[in-house]
């Protein structure tokens, strides 16, 4: 393990501090993303307990969010070197729970995308989604300035890559393929695979689309709901209408917190995907900027840390799981604003969903770890 | 640290930030702040509910009250399969329950309820209110959500394809196509009220609350100037007309008031059900279309022969639909042919060019100045020396080319236009086209373009005119020179009775003087008594009017050959010496086969002449007999029982019929036929003296082909009585067409049996 080398002992041990700024901006980010979720969920919830209760949803996710604060501190303790060594493993791990869905997975909305383990549901695509950023930063590492050759700077990383995204593939899970492939690109330019590649990559895939679109008249109509939704009003174009009447009648300052009558059953998806349309409705144009803001200060803040991080390991692995929450975050707003056509995406901290939500916290976790590192640096370089 | 590695995050970070969130708050900004009044407008319409919708659409009546169209209240079914699934609803029993409600199959309704991509699926459409009532009752026991009923308007036509194009029907939506209905529509679809709440989807409560509430207004009725018992006439004349030539193209006719404008009945043959508005009535059509599904669905779906087969099946169909639904009175231009002579006619008397003593001779062709062809008369060997009355009675062609060489272009141009030819006459009916007629300079600039526009235009050739325009340009004729704006509605009422509208008869100009109104009725009367219409002859009533045969100027075969298929027409006037009524029927491409004469004398003329037998006595227009009418005026037989044998011979005597006395004795003590039948003029009454007649039956022989005096010989051996109609003249060309009592009918005897005469020869 040459690279083992690179973690410095002290680091090892947590001796530095967190980075508060971030991790402020983490708790904020939870804090107002729960108080969103109440409201949002409320009418849902009221129906669904037939006027019993409101809080059914918050409950539930508000146990999910307390474990992933636990995962988050504990994670922020656990050193970088261990995600180093588990990286392998985690990948194969990861490709065989990705595999397992296929035989002894659950539908859930139509889709075979969660399995049961043990009474606990989650969704595989959510590990592999971490085990490939651990494993890209790991070869990131191994592959240090040899990166920029294509036999490590593409076939390395896209061999990587192809490992979890053929099982997802065969799942049909597209959201998920478009989302590690684009943090897979953001990474490997980030490790110094030449752009030229890259941009080969994303105009391969995007003639995919078009070739896929072309020829399958299932997502032709996506696009069509996409574009004219006004069309279809009742049936494909209602989710994304639904979505827009949200938003464009919040106005600049919104019907106010809790007041939000798209919740009310007409806007599907209202307490997950959709989300954000709620905020708008509900805190009008300066609350959807003032939400925006800490997502945009988080990633800046994610990034910073991931430059300042010891070595091209904590670097690469700062900056994948940020590009994560970052690309995330703006599919999410692109999609619920209609900027892009529907795909299943969530928003971090906000959308309902346990996995997911448990999952983003320990990733902070993670990346509040690395920003130990960076102190812990600063300290030195200020000190010599 | 790598620093490439450090810019290449500050870029990935700057990126992300530019492109994805600035994107974003553009994006929202639009959303939010410049299109926010449409969202807002559009999420307040989302989150409402309008209830209670339907109005009641207003009645159509005809003059009489009877009423074409009225509405009736029903509802619609439909499903909210989110809503059932929620609320965990057993769709197997509710499909199984509404099936036989709702005449669908309960596989069909699952299907409904279990398509979760939308929240509204009808699964019965304009059911009764005692099945909505059962459903509602069902709903309420089994406490389901998820099954919506929601009011709905049906709209019925009682008198079926009765004046299916004028008063039309409405579509799927409750709108108003065609006819009346598309016409009238804002004053018959009234205003639908509604009940403005906010409600969460799925019949939530919701905090948010917003209520209004409009009343619902029911339509007003329109009230029709026409009148169901004509209209009833004139279809069944032209029907019968249709089946006595086998015409091939349909019929229309028109029944006018040409003192006011007002419309008594327009019809146009084939015509539809407006019940059933998307059924093609032709059946031999729809055998047709029927065929052409059957052959494409034989090919495997989206295949070549498939798309293409379905393709042309379904544009027939259109063209099938729309050419039913359509009004051909008005909104087809056709040929007029020599009815328009009329009109060229009064114009050239009217400003003086000829006067009744001006002479024509036709030698039956004769080469016209500026006029390349020979111009043919339709007689062959010629009318001869004839003057202006002579010229009309025998619609001389030959002659009206000198007529309108005497007008000339402008003045020809200018009365046409006068006439009202160049545009719509204004009737308020929607879909009214205005023809197509030559260019002024066409006819005018005779040095440059010849006569050949003029002199065919003259007698209503090469050119294109509605029936409407044409019917009113001729009342303007015989009605003192007004030219009118024909009206169908006489008034608009609203639910209490208060009129709304009331349409009053409106003079758009004069055309011609009063005096030459009067030669012209003279002229026309003559055509009827003495020229090409005797067919369209009624005893006691002076009929006039002109014939017209026209051949369809744009109609080509396969070959691109001009086909000579021909529309027949005939527009006559009652009573000439007061017009009052003007009644139009056009037979268009009577076929060849039945060897009849194709001409507006043979076939229009006694077409209109029974349409006059019926309506004319109808609408109370009083009958005058002349001497020679005597054969065909109905007198009801008196009670000669008791009389002596002098006293009744005079009592039949004075009321115009003839005796004759049978055994002996001093009173009469029974007669045949009995009293209070009715009898034509003339005939003779048996009188028995001293013995009672004995009730006899006979069987109605066929009389068609039979001349006058082979009928009533015929009728005599049997013991019937003939009243004889139509063309008056014993010559041999003037044969029975129709008897109002069909052959191999047993009927006492001394019954009467009506019927009618044309001259199967008989030219325009």
């Amino acid at each position: 393990m040459a690279g083992a080398k690179l973690f410095a002992k002290e680091d090892r041990q947590n001796g530095a501090a967190v980075d508060i700024p971030f991790l402020v901006l983490t708790l904020l980010l939870l804090t107002v993303g729960l108080a969103v979720l109440y409201s949002a969920s409320s009418a849902q919830s009221a129906y669904d307990t037939r006027y019993t209760m409101t809080t059914r949803y918050l409950q539930k996710q508000a146990v999910c969010a307390g474990l992933g604060l636990i995962a988050m501190w504990a994670f922020s303790r656990i050193p970088a070197i261990v995600w180093y060594r588990l990286a392998w493993p985690i990948y194969f791990v990861s490709i065989v729970l990705l595999l397992s869905v296929l035989v002894i997975g659950q539908q859930v909305n139509g889709a075979k995308r969660w399995i049961n383990i043990a009474g606990l549901q989650f969704q595989p695509s959510e590990v592999a989604k971490f085990a490939m950023i651990v494993l890209l930063s790991r070869l990131t590492l191994n592959y240090g300035e040899k990166a920029k050759r294509f036999r490590f700077g593409v076939l390395g990383f896209g061999g990587a890559l192809l490992g979890i995204l053929v099982p997802l593939a065969l799942e049909k899970h597209l959201s998920a393929i478009m989302l590690m492939g684009m943090v897979a690109v953001v990474m490997m330019y980030i490790a110094g695979t030449h752009p030229k590649w890259l941009l080969l990559g994303a105009a391969g895939a995007a003639v995919f689309l078009l070739v896929y679109i072309r020829f399958m008249g299932y997502a032709g109509d996506r696009v069509t709901a996409w574009r004219h939704p006004e069309l279809d009003p009742g049936d494909t174009g209602y989710q994304i209408l639904q979505s827009l009447y949200a938003i464009g009648s919040g106005g600049f300052f919104g019907l106010g917190p809790g007041k939000s009558r798209q919740k009310y059953l007409y806007l599907p998806f209202q307490y997950n995907d959709y989300i954000f349309a709620i905020v708008c409705e509900e805190l009008g144009l300066v609350g959807a900027l003032g939400i925006m803001a800490p997502f945009a200060l988080l990633i800046f803040r994610g990034y910073r840390i991931a430059r300042q991080a010891e070595n091209r390991f904590s670097t690469a692995l700062a900056a994948g799981l940020i590009s994560l929450i970052a690309v995330q975050t703006i599919l999410n707003l692109c999609v619920v604003t209609n900027l892009l056509p529907s795909t299943g995406i969530a928003l971090p901290f906000f959308s309902y969903g346990g996995t997911a939500l448990a999952v983003n916290l320990g990733e902070m976790g993670i990346v509040l770890n690395i920003s130990r590192s960076g102190k812990k640096r600063t300290i030195q370089e200020a000190a010599n | 640290m790598d620093s490439a590695q450090h810019w290449r995050i500050r870029l990935t970070a700057l990126m992300l930030g530019v492109l994805g969130f600035l994107t974003v708050a553009a994006r929202l900004y639009r959303l939010m702040v410049v299109d926010y009044d449409y969202y807002a407008a559009k999420a307040l319409n989302n989150q409402t509910r309008s209830t209670a919708a339907a109005s009641n659409r207003g009645y159509v009546y005809d003059r009489n009250m009877n009423i074409l169209a009225a509405s009736q209240s029903v509802e619609n079914v439909y499903l909210d399969p989110h809503e059932l699934k929620q609320s965990q609803a057993d769709l197997t029993r509710i499909a199984a329950f509404l099936s036989p409600l709702l005449e669908r199959d309960a596989r069909w309704i699952l299907e409904q309820g279990q398509d979760l991509r939308r929240r509204y699926k009808q699964v019965g459409s304009r059911i009764p209110e005692d099945t909505a009532a059962k459903i509602r009752d069902y709903i309420q026991e089994e406490n389901i959500s998820g099954i919506h009923l929601e009011p709905a308007a049906l709209r019925t036509y009682p008198f079926e394809t009765l004046a299916a194009q004028v008063i039309g029907f409405t579509n799927l939506s409750g709108q108003g196509s065609e006819g009346i209905e598309a016409a009238y529509d804002s004053f018959l679809s009234g205003k639908t009220g509604k009940v403005i709440t906010t409600k969460g989807n799925n019949e939530m409560d919701m905090p948010f609350s917003y209520e209004n509430f409009t009343a619902s207004q029911t339509g007003c009725s329109v009230v029709l100037t026409l009148d169901a018992t004509i209209q009833e006439i004139l279809e069944k004349q032209l029907r019968a007309a249709i089946d006595r030539y086998d015409v091939r193209n349909g019929a229309f006719g028109l029944v006018m008031n040409c003192k006011t404008g007002e419309i008594l009945a327009m019809a146009t043959l084939g015509s539809y059900d407006p019940n059933d508005y998307q059924l093609v009535w032709d059946e031999d059509v729809r055998a047709a279309l029927e065929k052409a599904q059957s052959t494409y669905t034989q090919y495997p779906q989206g295949s070549a022969e498939y798309l293409q087969g379905k393709q042309s099946y379904e544009t027939a169909l259109t063209q099938a639909r729309l050419k039913q639904w359509r009004n051909r009175v008005l909104s087809d231009g056709y040929e007029p042919g020599s009815t328009f002579k009329a009109l060229t006619m009064a114009a050239a008397l009217d400003c003086g060019a000829i006067d009744l003593n001006t002479s024509f001779y036709c030698k039956g062709a004769e080469q016209i100045p500026g006029r390349s062809q020979l111009l043919h008369c339709w007689r062959a060997a010629g009318h001869g020396s004839e003057k202006t009355p002579q010229a009309l009675q025998n619609s001389c062609n030959l002659a009206f080319a000198h007529i309108a060489l005497k007008l000339g272009g402008e003045r020809f141009y200018d009365y046409v236009k006068t006439f009202g030819i160049l545009e719509k006459t204004g009737i308020d009916l929607s879909g009214e086209s205005k023809g197509v007629f030559f260019d002024k300079a066409l006819v005018t600039n005779t040095d440059k373009w010849g006569t050949a526009s003029l002199t065919s235009g003259s007698f209503g050739q090469t050119f294109k005119i509605t029936p409407l325009q044409l019917v009113r340009a001729i009342a303007s004729v015989v009605n003192g020179g007004n030219l009118l704006e024909p009206y169908i509605v006489s008034e608009v009422i609203d639910k209490d009775g208060n009129t709304v509208l009331k349409q009053e008869p409106t003079v758009v100009r004069r055309t011609i003087s009063p005096r030459t109104s009067e030669t012209m009725r003279t002229l026309i009367r003559s055509v009827v008594t003495e020229g090409t219409a005797k067919n369209a002859s009624v005893a006691g009533f002076s009929i006039g009017g002109k014939t017209g045969t026209s051949e369809k100027i744009d109609v080509f075969d396969e070959n691109c050959q001009r086909v000579l298929d021909k529309i027949v027409s005939f527009v006559g006037i009652a009573p000439m010496e007061d017009p009052e009524y003007i009644v139009l029927a056009a037979l268009d491409t009577p076929s060849r086969s039945t060897g009849i004469y194709i001409s507006g004398g043979v076939m229009a003329a006694p077409t209109v002449g029974a349409v006059m037998t019926d309506i004319l006595p109808y609408l109370g227009v009083r009958r005058n007999y002349t001497e020679d009418d005597l054969p065909g005026r109905q007198i009801l037989l008196p009670d000669c029982a008791g009389l002596s044998a002098k006293e009744a011979q005079e009592l039949l005597k004075d009321s115009g019929l003839s005796s004759r006395c049978v055994g002996s004795g001093e009173t009469v003590t029974g007669q045949i036929p009995a009293a209070g039948m009715s009898l034509p003029g003339g005939s003779e009454v048996l009188l028995y003296f001293g013995e009672t007649p004995e009730e006899r039956l006979v069987t109605v022989p066929d009389f068609l082909g039979k001349t006058r005096q082979q009928a009533a010989d015929l009728a005599g051996t049997l013991g019937l009585y003939i009243l004889a109609s139509g063309n008056p003249d014993t010559a041999a060309g003037v044969t029975a067409i129709s008897q109002d009592m069909a052959a191999g009918t047993q009927v006492r005897a001394g019954t009467t049996i009506t019927i009618r005469f044309a001259d199967g020869s008989a030219e325009d």
